[in-house]
């Protein structure tokens, strides 16, 4: 008995101190699917899920959609290094005629990063490299486009402009 | 009202349960005190015995209402019997009749203030979070359960053994009142000391200066257990006191009994055993060994069911201390470190300021009172015997304040400052009358107020008899006093039975009955943290790659070894380690035996595939930390690719490899380093990674760091608001 303590104590011990070891564990299957990217054109069929506030669903055309006072949309940046905003967007003739030349500005998290006129209507481009200060890299980004002046459409809706696509590019 | 009776009632029966055990216990050594001190040593050496049986009790998962009834009944009838044919107690000498009129007068005015907050609803923050979120939760159990994922169920827990007691009938202010109990019965066991040993006006104005100190005030009404310890404390000194007058061998059953409640209150009441074994065997004057096995036995039993549980179920007899010494998965040694510098020092960078600030301004938790500045006067007592044995006990009981520096620390050791100082005064009874007045002036709610700034100076404000009768709704009175109350009920209606809530700050635990993981109280809690920040925080994120290339070759099992050393506080990390045969990894096997030192209970977080959790190694970095994997049969081996964040600046690593003979060789002696972007799914992978875990919900102030991503991203990370409350957010994870 004496000698089998002998044995079984210091054993014990040692087994208590050794380092633990451990099988590896179920794999996590992370190949989930991206809920939001950098870039939104409107006729994707998940832009809502990019909108934040005044840009309704068109019921005439999903191509493009009418920008209210304040539209808002958010994007998901990787990186911010090197990133260019690149928007797409049309001044309608109708609402042109009431308003006049309108002049946008872009801020990404309340940062301004750029301005541009339209100064006829029609369809139009713009693009500006983004200071990655003004970017949350691995986060959701707030982009604001801010129209000067808008006017009531047929149903008093507010109108600014027309949005076709909008976000960011590496 | 029935609220009140029953809060009257638990504490009222709790401290006659104590008294009724204290008292048996003398009777059976047949220790005979004079009348005026046998009541209240009896009442403070019962309370050990008492918190003894709750202990078993709830280990034999009887820790019931019904259960502690009777146990009650039993000692006060037992009392009833046993010792109502006791020898008559010897008379005290009377106490002059200005000393009566004085203790009277202060110790009432007082005392009705004290009685009112503690009767009042508990919202004391330490109270309302763990020593009765502890409590309730025993109750709801009846009795112990193994958690994992809160320290302070790892601290000794003597007192609230009584709290539990309490609790059971009266819920939060009947613990509360216990504590109470213990407040007004250390001034009166000082006073009996004075009585008893002839210095009658060093023991009243002692006891006041103690009894009215604003921390020993707001600390002694709340569900703590400073006050308790430091009545303990003095009680022990007192019975040793007694025993070296008497040489009377049985009182050191209770002195070792006391001795080991000490420790069984607080960790920081440890020197109560050693003080006792010490005191003992220097006065001794024959059987040294057998008076000192005496005291040591009895303090065993009181010390050994906490140590014997810890060691059980943490396999740390100190937990959650020396967690170096004794390595577990439960605490983190980096976070003891941290923990423990951060108290002793409250991030001050001079302690020069502490006397002022824990006597004056109170911004350390507190303050004991402006007149205990003249503490250095109590040195004049060393020229006494009696001084000198107060003064050993000031340092033996104030030498834990070393290690917090909270004012309410220096407790324990006030009773023995306070007496030595006005020992020291003796001769000059207008100037004890003057410190004490001013004193008294100085500790009252309203004054305090007018002298002390709000930072930080825990005291009392007012006098809530209304609150304390239940005049005001207690629901009402902690919407108001209590800042998180209302998130605790919120989650108890949204959570549902069983659920796990993750906090980043305390919440009202006793005011719930879902389990909560507070982040800093576990390992489990810190790591759930380091889940939810490495997809937000830059430096976290596991974009940076690290590759070993080297010769393809059959290796048993591979080691990737950090390298770097001095004085460097970064913490090593991995998120994924890959191993690759040429440009394929190589799927992991079931076979495969995965280790770290240190800290090798995380080490499946390397391997899990999700880039939101990594293993840490919980320790500064040292040369000779390593990860390790080991093969069941030989592989061949090309390249290993190490996934990590960048915040582990200084961390440097070189791979090994074990060839079939079993010797471990060099196979790269650094990687090459290389960035990838983040991803979209690394805030979902972390959510899924803390459901994995048990966690359902997160709640969090809205000022919080996380507060505005998690606002900003929830959708990114799979989170629902499911409720707010007073400034914090309860998030459901979907």
């Amino acid at each position: 008995m004496a000698q089998r303590l002998a044995v079984l104590i210091p054993a014990l011990f040692l087994s208590s101190c050794a380092t633990p070891t451990f099988p590896p564990p179920r794999q996590y299957d992370f190949t989930l699917p991206s809920p939001i990217g950098s870039f939104v054109n409107m006729i994707y069929a998940d832009a809502d899920s990019y909108v934040v506030r005044d840009l309704p669903p068109n019921a005439v055309t999903k191509s493009w959609r009418w920008a209210g006072a304040h539209p808002q949309l958010r994007f998901f940046i990787e990186a911010p290094n090197g990133v260019t905003f690149s928007a797409d967007y049309a001044c309608a003739e109708t609402l042109f005629r009431k308003t006049g030349p309108i002049t946008l500005t872009f801020l990404i998290n309340d940062g301004k990063f750029g301005q541009t006129n339209c100064s006829h209507s029609g369809r139009a481009q713009f693009s500006v490299k983004v200071p990655p200060g003004l970017l949350i890299p691995g986060a959701l980004n707030l982009l604001r486009i801010e129209p000067d002046k808008t006017a009531a459409g047929e149903d008093g809706t507010v109108l600014g402009f027309i949005l076709i696509s909008a976000g960011f590019l590496s | 009202m029935r609220e009140v009776i029953y809060i009257l009632f638990g504490c009222a029966f709790t401290v006659a349960t104590a008294t009724a055990f204290g008292a048996l216990l003398f009777r059976a050594l047949r220790i005979t005190l004079r009348k005026h001190e046998h009541y209240l040593l009896a009442f403070v050496s019962g309370s050990a015995i008492l918190s003894l049986i709750v202990f078993l009790l709830c280990a034999a998962g009887q820790a019931r209402k019904g259960v502690f009834l009777w146990t009650g009944i039993g000692a006060l009838i037992a009392w009833y019997f046993k010792v109502r044919n006791s020898p008559a107690h010897a008379m005290p000498p009377k106490l002059s009749r200005t000393g009566m009129a004085v203790f009277a007068l202060l110790f009432t005015v007082f005392g009705v203030l004290y009685f009112f907050n503690a009767m009042a609803p508990e919202f004391s923050p330490d109270g309302s979070a763990y020593h009765l979120g502890i409590v309730s939760r025993y109750l709801k159990w009846h009795g112990f359960q193994r958690v994992t994922t809160d320290l302070y169920m790892n601290l000794s827990q003597g007192f609230e053994m009584l709290f539990l007691f309490a609790f059971a009938f009266g819920r939060h202010s009947a613990s509360a009142m216990v504590h109470c109990a213990f407040l007004f019965t250390l001034p009166l066991l000082m006073l009996s000391y004075g009585r008893r040993f002839g210095v009658e006006r060093a023991g009243i104005c002692g006891a006041l200066l103690v009894f009215m100190s604003p921390i020993v005030g707001i600390d002694g009404i709340s569900a703590y257990n400073d006050v308790a310890l430091a009545a303990v404390a003095f009680a022990l000194f007192y019975l040793l006191q007694i025993w070296r007058e008497e040489r009377e061998f049985n009182l050191l059953v209770p002195i070792g009994l006391l001795a080991g409640f000490a420790f069984a209150i607080k960790y920081t009441g440890f020197l109560a055993v050693p003080y006792a074994l010490g005191y003992v065997a220097w006065h001794a004057p024959r059987q040294r060994l057998r008076q000192f096995m005496a005291v040591a036995g009895c303090a065993a039993i009181l010390v050994t069911p906490w140590v014997l549980k810890n060691v059980m179920w943490f396999g740390n007899p100190a937990s959650p201390f020396l967690n170096s010494v004794f390595r577990n998965p439960y605490i983190h040694v980096y976070f003891e470190h941290e923990y423990s510098r951060i108290f002793r020092t409250y991030n001050m960078p001079s302690l020069w300021p502490v006397p002022w600030m824990a006597t004056v301004t109170g911004a350390l938790g507190g303050t004991i009172g402006p007149v205990f500045l003249l503490a250095p006067l109590a040195l004049l007592a060393l020229r006494k015997r009696m001084g000198r044995d107060l003064l050993l006990g000031a340092v033996i009981f104030g030498a834990p304040y070393a290690a917090n520096i909270g004012t309410r620390f220096l407790i324990p050791a006030l009773p023995f400052i306070a007496l030595a100082l006005m020992l020291a005064l003796d001769g000059a009874a207008f100037v004890m009358g003057l410190v004490l007045l001013v004193h008294a002036a100085l500790s009252w709610p309203r004054l305090v107020d007018w002298h002390l700034p709000d930072d930080g100076n825990w005291r009392l404000t007012t006098l809530p008899a209304r609150a304390a009768l239940r005049i005001v709704p207690e629901e009402k009175f902690l919407h108001e006093h209590l800042s998180n109350y209302g998130m605790a009920r919120l989650i108890d209606r949204v959570v549902p039975e069983g659920g796990h809530v993750f906090a980043f700050n305390p919440v009202a635990e006793s005011y719930t009955t879902r389990d909560i993981i507070v982040y800093y109280q576990s390992a489990m809690g810190e790591s759930i943290k380091d889940t939810i920040l490495v997809p937000q925080l830059t430096d976290f994120m596991p974009t940076a790659r690290f590759e070993f290339q080297f010769p393809p070759k059959p290796l048993q099992g591979v080691r990737v070894v950090q390298t770097a050393g001095g004085n460097v506080p970064d913490i090593w990390s991995i998120s994924e380690l890959r191993l690759f045969k040429g440009p394929l990894e190589l799927p992991r096997d079931s076979s495969w035996r995965l280790t770290a030192h240190p800290y090798p209970w995380d080490i499946q977080l390397a391997f899990d595939n999700n880039p939101a959790t990594r293993w840490r190694s919980w320790e500064s970095i040292k040369p000779g930390m390593f990860v390790e994997v080991e093969f069941s049969r030989p592989l061949v081996v090309s390249r290993v690719l190490v996934e990590c964040g960048h915040d582990q600046y200084q961390v440097r690593m070189r791979l090994e490899g074990r060839d079939e003979s079993g010797k471990w060789n060099l196979l790269a002696s650094a990687p090459i380093g290389t960035d990838v972007s983040p991803k979209p799914g690394w805030r979902r992978a972390s959510m899924d990674a803390l459901k994995s875990r048990g966690v359902g919900f997160i709640v969090l102030e809205d000022v919080h760091g996380q507060a505005a991503d998690f606002r900003l991203n929830s959708e990114l990370w799979g989170l629902k608001l499911a409720g707010q409350w007073n400034g914090s957010s309860l998030y459901r994870i979907l």
